[in-house]
């Protein structure tokens, strides 16, 4: 059963959403764009980037993925029916802190957000949206759906 | 075996409204599929047309993460000028979807200087502005992708990278 407009109400908190990384789909990914070795599948040249503390056996995670699991937690709770974030939703999000991946056991992410504003005339609905790793925030913004 | 060395695209070589040229991608159900699986997120939506069209699309739409396909910088600039671009490291993103990506699509992708910023600091953001069209040139999604660019001594020093010169991308 998906969302409904009706249902939501501002103040509503979004389901979070625990999002665990792999480096072996970082590492494909990034065979798939053709970058490869780099500071997302290369834990030495993660040591090197100086905008960051680093972390042994750890690379970071390329900010396209917090990117494309921020939409996966809104249209996982969008449930059933995804078209108010396919047609005219959206996310506007700044990348905080580096997400670490370890290379054997992974990075994992929660994200977590609540409703804002509704807007009856256009069934618009925004939300301010979040993620952490190991209590650090790594991602903030919004997100907005249009029903 | 000697390896290649070609000029990098340098944060001054940019300048806001400079488009790279067109890009063109044929999207297939096995390639979104793949992408999906390959991200840790093969769910339904993405994966199974009856369950895609329960949901009320008209078959599986594309994981939101395969516009990136497209327009990874490294890889869209090198694919137009066959060669590297400098390091940078991606600080934020807005992204907004029109209708989902289906298989059949023939996307067209244009990609522009969106803006230029030097901060306070000294750091150097690049935002560029991806419009994907369909065959129809309707606006499919829209992403503005920001990045922060190394500074030329932090790449020389650190990947030893000199300005103008790197033997291949980092990203």
């Amino acid at each position: 059963m998906g969302l409904k407009y009706e249902d939501i109400k501002v103040g509503d908190e979004l389901t979070p959403y625990k999002r665990t990384w792999k480096q072996e789909w970082v590492n494909t990914m990034m065979e798939m764009v053709g970058s490869v070795p780099n500071w997302h599948t290369d834990p030495e040249q993660a040591k090197q980037v100086s905008v960051w503390e680093a972390r042994e056996e750890s690379t970071v995670l390329p900010g396209v993925c917090t990117e494309m699991a921020t939409c996966e937690f809104i249209l996982k709770w969008l449930g059933d029916d995804p078209k108010p974030f396919f047609f005219g939703g959206g996310i506007d999000i700044r990348l905080t802190a580096p997400v670490y991946v370890h290379i054997k056991e992974g990075g994992e992410v929660t994200y977590t957000g609540k409703v804002v504003e509704k807007d009856d005339n256009e069934k618009k609905v925004i939300c301010e949206i979040s993620a952490q790793q190991d209590e650090r925030t790594v991602m903030q913004g919004k997100a907005w759906l249009k029903f | 075996m000697p390896q290649a060395v070609v000029p990098t695209i340098r944060f001054d070589d940019l300048y806001k409204g400079w488009e790279i040229p067109h890009y063109y991608w044929a999207v297939t159900p096995n390639e979104m599929k793949a992408f999906a699986q390959v991200v840790g997120c093969p769910d339904p939506l993405f994966m199974d047309e009856n369950e895609a069209k329960k949901m009320g699309l008209d078959t599986i739409a594309a994981h939101p993460g395969y516009i990136n396909l497209f327009h990874f910088e490294c890889n869209l600039l090198r694919g137009a000028h066959n060669n590297p671009v400098f390091p940078t490291m991606h600080n934020a993103s807005k992204v907004e979807f029109f209708r989902p990506i289906y298989p059949g699509d023939i996307l067209t992708i244009k990609m522009r200087v969106h803006d230029k910023i030097i901060s306070k600091k000294g750091r150097r953001f690049v935002a560029w502005e991806i419009d994907l069209l369909d065959k129809d040139g309707n606006l499919v999604a829209r992403k503005i992708h920001s990045s922060m660019w190394l500074k030329d001594d932090e790449a020389q020093d650190r990947f030893g990278i000199t300005p103008g010169m790197g033997p291949r991308p980092l990203y």
